[in-house]
């Protein structure tokens, strides 16, 4: 059973609702921090910061266009944290596959 | 109902997982139960180094596996309720503690047709970033944004 855990500081990142909420959002292509704001019940300088805090997490980069800046999640970041899920789903698939060998064996002792 | 392995996300802190064994419950139980065949599948896919365990309400696991690097991960809890044949509520905190305090697992057993349905619910305590971080990577690599996550990863 081994899962890699991505580094803390991305969780730490993580753990507040709101910027939760933008990688979510984010999951789904890159926003400006404007189309952002429009979502919650903050101001767009809150927005700004939060975006800061999940940038120095590496969790998100900021797009070149000088004006808007549309916020993308950073595909590395993004691979770590669906590899750490993904990772409990391969080793909780292996010992039920396990458990399915064992019950296998059992039917067989049965069968006799 | 497929054989396959769901994994769902109930509320903020809970994940739930849910396997069907073409088994009848009686078996799946015994399996699910019985020491010896709890350590055959709980040193899947690494083989434990260490195993202790105390099947009973109230009774105590803990269970060890060896590391690549050399070092050790070890995982130890309390059952706090068996209730035979249906139902295993079992807590677990890893000694490295990457969830941010202790997992409460509730496994509940039910027949489905000749075969079982069993479920654990993974209810992570700790409000902290671990947990909510196992939901957006489960949202991102299993939900509908997996094709996204590809696509990143493909970029990389």
């Amino acid at each position: 059973m081994h899962m890699t855990a991505p580094d803390p500081g991305l969780f730490a990142a993580l753990a507040d609702p709101t910027r939760l909420a933008i990688v979510t959002r984010l999951a789904r292509g890159p926003a400006t921090a404007g189309e952002i704001a429009a979502m919650f019940p903050i101001s767009q300088p809150a927005i700004s910061r939060h975006l800061k805090v999940l940038g120095r997490a590496g969790l998100i980069r900021r797009g070149r266009r000088a004006q808007t800046r549309p916020a993308e999640l950073d595909p590395a970041a993004v691979a770590l944290l669906a590899g750490w899920a993904g990772g409990l789903h391969a080793v909780l698939s292996a010992r039920f596959q396990r458990i399915d060998e064992i019950l296998a064996a059992l039917e067989d002792d049965d069968a006799e | 109902m497929p054989n396959d392995l769901i994994l769902t996300n109930i509320g903020a802190a809970t994940i739930r997982a849910t396997r069907r064994f073409s088994a009848p419950l009686p078996k799946v139980w015994r399996v699910l139960s019985e020491p010896a065949f709890i350590r055959q599948w709980m040193g899947t896919p690494t083989p434990l180094a260490s195993f202790e365990i105390d099947f009973r309400q109230g009774g105590r696991y803990r269970y060890v596996w060896p590391n690549p690097d050399g070092g050790q991960m070890a995982v130890s809890g309390e059952y706090l309720r068996v209730e035979a044949p249906h139902r295993i509520v079992h807590t677990e905190l890893f000694d490295q503690d990457w969830t941010d305090g202790v997992v409460t697992c509730t496994s509940t057993i039910t027949p489905e047709g000749g075969g079982t349905i069993f479920t654990m619910d993974m209810d992570y305590t700790g409000q902290t970033g671990r947990d909510m971080a196992a939901e957006v990577g489960m949202e991102l690599g299993m939900g509908p944004a997996y094709e996204r996550v590809e696509e990143l990863a493909r970029g990389l």
